[in-house]
């Protein structure tokens, strides 16, 4: 099936941003899942236009993502963002060997989080990639997630401006807070 | 009980009449072993991203379904990449296979004992993780059986072979990562 049918709840960004990561080429996915990525995972695995895989931890989609590129596909990984503390060192990977990739994070730790551990690599996150070479952008509303993604895209797998991978962020104002049994909100 | 094969012997036999073979090499001395038997396009010897060597694998082997890819790595750095071996083993990737050199040390770092030393069976480890074949030679009489499952039989499988802690002479291959992917991909005609 194409995965195209969307769930009741499914949030705004999800059916763009599913068919971006089809325009841009992706031919492989890998995840750790998390609870803003959850509708975009359930699409992809429907997909059979582009192969998904269940990662054990986040830093396995690094270097898978460079296996992919040697090949001639084109890889993405799907995360949270304290997936992207998991991933430091490999990433070192995509710089030094200008691998083409592109990595999807969702926002953990932010103003309204609930979870105070979710806090410090919630706010180290993008600065992490950064520092590991990474183009990050970040997506503050539900209509800029896909055109962000197309963007990335573009600049990791056919741009001339950046060599290595490239990132969104999601922020977590567009996710939602994660709510927690007792938590008066 | 530290093993007593012979770990150029081992990469040979592995590397044979390779054909258009695929070959990933861990960081430190499988990289220098591959580079011994023979330079080549289609390796991609790991000079860092130490616990990335079969994920690297997997990727390659799911962007090439059509082309045999093998990784040959170490004890030390399949250990750190040790959770890689659950999601291969669920990833359906039958052209993949990981040769382990295993010889119970951290070779590059003064031959610190790893935990394959005091009981880790990576062997078992990967067919717990649903690897269609995994096999530990300790023998020279296993390196024939073990380098046909790793070369010729449906994957994912692993051969680990106990190696001595002998250290042959450290030859390098290139270390300037794009060059190294570049002529891989140029190789494969990507």
């Amino acid at each position: 099936m194409s995965g195209s049918q969307a769930g009741a709840d499914e949030p705004g960004w999800v059916a763009s941003t599913h068919q971006a990561l089809l325009d841009a080429g992706i031919t492989v996915v890998g995840h750790v899942p998390d609870g803003g990525l959850s509708h975009l995972i359930v699409r992809l695995e429907a997909d059979d236009r582009l192969r998904v895989v269940r990662l054990t931890t986040e830093e396995e989609g690094v270097a898978m993502m460079a296996g992919v590129h040697m090949g001639g596909g084109r890889g993405a990984l799907l995360m949270q963002s304290s997936g992207v503390g998991n991933c430091t060192n490999m990433l070192g990977l995509l710089h030094t060997c200008h691998v083409s990739g592109f990595i999807l994070v969702t926002m953990r730790g932010q103003e309204d989080e609930a979870n105070p551990w979710q806090k410090p690599m919630g706010e180290a996150a993008g600065e992490t990639m950064t520092l590991m070479g990474v183009d990050v952008r970040r997506a503050d509303s539900s209509d800029g997630v896909a055109a962000n993604v197309t963007r990335a895209c573009a600049d990791t797998f056919t741009g001339t401006e950046h060599t290595g991978a490239t990132a969104v962020l999601i922020e977590q104002s567009v996710i939602g807070a994660k709510q927690f049994s007792g938590d008066d909100k | 009980m530290s093993g007593i094969l012979n770990r150029r012997d081992v990469t040979a036999a592995l590397l044979a009449d390779r054909g258009d073979l695929l070959v990933i090499g861990g960081l430190g001395a499988p990289s220098w072993d591959i580079t011994a038997i023979g330079d080549n396009d289609l390796n991609f010897p790991l000079w860092g991203a130490m616990g990335g060597a079969a994920m690297i694998g997997l990727g390659v082997a799911l962007a090439q379904p059509e082309r045999r890819v093998l990784v040959v790595t170490g004890d030390g750095e399949q250990l750190m990449g040790l959770t890689a071996l659950s999601t291969i083993g669920s990833a359906g990737a039958t052209n993949l296979a990981i040769a382990v050199l295993d010889n119970e040390r951290y070779g590059e770092t003064g031959m610190q004992a790893t935990t394959t030393a005091t009981g880790t069976d990576l062997a078992a480890v990967a067919a717990g993780c649903g690897f269609a074949g995994a096999v530990t030679a300790r023998a020279e009489s296993d390196i024939d059986g073990a380098v046909d499952l790793v070369r010729n039989q449906p994957g994912p499988t692993m051969a680990v072979f106990k190696v001595n802690a002998d250290v042959p002479e450290q030859v390098v291959p290139p270390r300037d990562g794009p060059y190294l992917v570049e002529r891989f991909r140029t190789a494969l005609g990507v």
